[in-house]
């Protein structure tokens, strides 16, 4: 293991003693593990993992430009293994409720779309919305949260998510337009009409 | 796809492609038909720019306030140290 003096001075402000990581590091990694996941406990987790992880392979830094993203690209990958370890477990778990019907017998929608009027960079901004959000996120069945994070938020590659998930490119395909469906319902019904008739009200 | 199913596709299938062309590159025939579906319904209008949304939603941070919690904190602390010696 590597003394506590192996500090890079000229990148790693403050030292880089790993005590000292938990301070410097542990929030940033944590929002970043927050954004993919949205499950603070197994974020959490998966921070200390990073950093243990940091710890083992710590001699792998002193070549990196910044020791943040040196923990941030060790962090992804224990999000991925996390997310594919998930995936093994779901097989086990009960199976998920149906999509609801939102099309008729002829194919139309059963109800009309609403206008959404607002600017997703204020919206993402605003705590009550991210609230809606976060809940929206939470009701998918955990397959369709896995490739919708690491799509939408992540932004991977859908072949890398086919890998990371191990489902072929059609099945990524339906449960991403499966978790669009759900979702863009939720936001509708919990926050789109609903401030609407705030608004109104 | 031939001229009659571009013409006459319906909303469940107009919204499925629609998400599809956020994942893959649709080949002509598909965008020509959820092109002329969208400019004839304006439910799958909206669903496609609700999915713009989704998408510049979600590759928002979060705001600042997400933190470690302080019992999360000193636990990995902890962890860390004893990892050390």
């Amino acid at each position: 293991m590597h003394a506590a003096n192996s500090d890079s001075p000229a990148k790693v402000p403050g030292g880089a003693h790993p005590a000292e990581w938990v301070d410097m590091h542990g929030d940033a990694l944590f929002r970043f593990a927050m954004l993919r996941l949205r499950d603070r406990e197994t974020a959490e987790e998966l921070v200390q993992d990073t950093f243990l992880a940091a710890l083992r392979g710590k001699a792998a830094f002193e070549e990196r430009s910044s020791e943040r993203t040196w923990l941030i690209a060790i962090l992804r990958y224990k999000i991925v293994d996390h997310l594919r370890a998930r995936k093994v477990q779901a097989g086990k778990e009960k199976a998920e409720p149906p999509d609801p019907e939102w099309f008729d017998r002829k194919g139309k929608w059963k109800t009309p779309v609403a206008s959404w009027s607002a600017d997703p960079a204020s919206l993402a901004a605003n705590k009550e919305f991210r609230k809606i959000m976060d809940d929206c996120l939470s009701r998918l069945p955990p397959a369709l949260r896995e490739a919708f994070t690491l799509r939408e938020s992540e932004g991977m590659e859908t072949s890398e998510i086919c890998k990371a998930l191990g489902v072929t490119a059609s099945n990524l395909w339906t449960q991403l337009h499966r978790a669009r469906m759900r979702l863009r319902q939720c936001l509708e019904s919990n926050w789109f009409l609903g401030a609407w008739r705030l608004g109104r009200g | 796809m031939g001229i009659h199913q571009i013409l006459s596709l319906k909303c469940a299938d107009s919204t499925r492609i629609v998400s599809e062309s956020l994942d893959r590159k649709l080949p002509a025939t598909e965008r020509w038909a959820v092109g002329f579906h969208a400019f004839v319904c304006r439910s799958c209008r909206r669903y496609k720019r609700q999915l713009m949304f989704l998408r510049a939603v979600m590759q928002a941070p979060p705001p600042l306030a997400v933190t470690l919690s302080s019992e999360a904190r000193e636990r990995i602390r902890r962890a860390v140290v004893a990892a050390r010696r």
